[in-house]
């Protein structure tokens, strides 16, 4: 096999088969040309990985960019309460639906009286004035007759107690004049 | 890589659902590969980090797409490779940077630092094909045929892409890398 059928590029990025690989590892002991030719290859391979592994300048986030947050309706899907929260707007949609199918019956009320109807039920300004002289009357005549009764009754009251107070003093003299007749002061 | 596979298919079903914390622990998981990658083929740390952002971006909104979830990994590479594409196709070429490096390294031993000036300068020099297809297999260590997944196109393609690049990055680089060890 001559050197020029052998893949030393090959050998040198690790793409032989490992049968192969032996049989021109052993044919790297007998030439020098094929050699030197992966000793060059694998300098350059070493200079290449020289190159140095570069750290990220700035940091690629993704979580507080909108483009990649979930859409509400994904973020409905996988949250914890999704089904009471469904159940609520289940019920909700229920309480709406009965309310419009079963729409009570509206009762109108009578309509209010036009204010000039109104007006002309009203009794006229002088029939007023007579109406309140009357209930003023009748309230005088009522408290007169209050105060003729409670006059009655003072006067009927002073009565009982004079009448009261002589028959003590009465009482004083018998007990006076029986003091005198035994002999006391 | 197995229990990652688990893990990220995991992920990527509870994404689906709607959680952004799923999600967010694959962005993390997934970004500096991601970033580093795209920064390597950009050669620009603002590209790199826009074209980021559009990858996650576009791969969030188009997660329901995944077929294989156990396959996300290899399947943001394909989002961010068209990404980075399209944003390099807007971009005008730079090449400032190119000459000023490869030109320093000619025929010099150089330090350690500017051997990775050097990398990334003749990492420049390929075509975009062959850039990209080289960081997918050198730095992500991909496979030929995932490589052809991600890239949409055959694996005997991207296999010629690889080889060709690294013939040119190893005319470029091993007698700059033997100069720095040299001097070390």
């Amino acid at each position: 096999m001559s050197c020029q059928e052998f893949d030393w590029k090959g050998f040198a990025l690790d793409e032989i088969q490992a049968g192969e690989r032996r049989g021109m590892e052993e044919h790297l002991r007998v030439c020098v040309a094929c050699a030197e030719e992966l000793e060059a290859l694998r300098l350059t391979m070493t200079a290449m990985k020289r190159l140095p592994v570069l750290a990220v300048p700035r940091r690629i986030s993704f979580v507080s960019d909108p483009v990649f947050e979930p859409s509400w309706w994904q973020r409905f899907l996988n949250s914890g309460p999704r089904l009471g929260f469904a159940s609520a707007a289940m019920l909700s949609m229920a309480i709406l639906t009965h309310g419009v199918v079963t729409r009570p019956q509206v009762v109108r009320a009578p309509a209010a009286a036009p204010v000039q109807q109104v007006a002309q039920q009203m009794p006229p300004a002088v029939e007023t004035d007579e109406i309140r002289a009357q209930v003023l009357a009748e309230v005088s005549a009522r408290l007169s007759e209050q105060e003729k009764k409670a006059e009655r009754r003072r006067l009927a009251d002073l009565a009982e107690v004079k009448s009261a107070f002589d028959m003590m003093h009465k009482r004083m003299n018998v007990n006076y004049l029986n003091a005198v007749r035994s002999g006391g002061d | 890589m197995i229990f990652r596979e688990v893990e990220d298919r995991d992920l990527v079903l509870r994404a689906r659902k709607g959680q952004v914390d799923a999600y967010n622990t694959l962005v993390s998981r997934w970004e500096t590969r991601i970033y580093n990658y795209l920064y390597r083929f950009t050669a620009n740390p603002e590209d790199a980090m826009d074209v980021s952002q559009d990858t996650f971006l576009k791969a969030y909104q188009n997660l329901a797409r995944l077929d294989d979830v156990g396959r996300f990994g290899p399947w943001l590479y394909r989002i961010a490779h068209n990404e980075a594409i399209s944003h390099l196709r807007r971009r005008k070429p730079e090449t400032e940077l190119v000459d000023r490096a490869v030109g320093g390294s000619q025929g010099g031993r150089m330090a350690p630092v500017e051997v990775t000036l050097a990398v990334e300068a003749a990492l420049s020099r390929l075509s975009e094909e062959q850039r990209e297809a080289v960081i997918l297999k050198v730095y992500e260590g991909f496979k030929f045929d995932e490589i052809a997944g991600i890239l949409d196109c055959p694996a005997s393609t991207i296999k010629s892409r690889v080889y060709t690049g690294l013939e040119l990055l190893k005319q470029i680089l091993a007698p700059v890398v033997r100069g720095a060890e040299g001097r070390l």
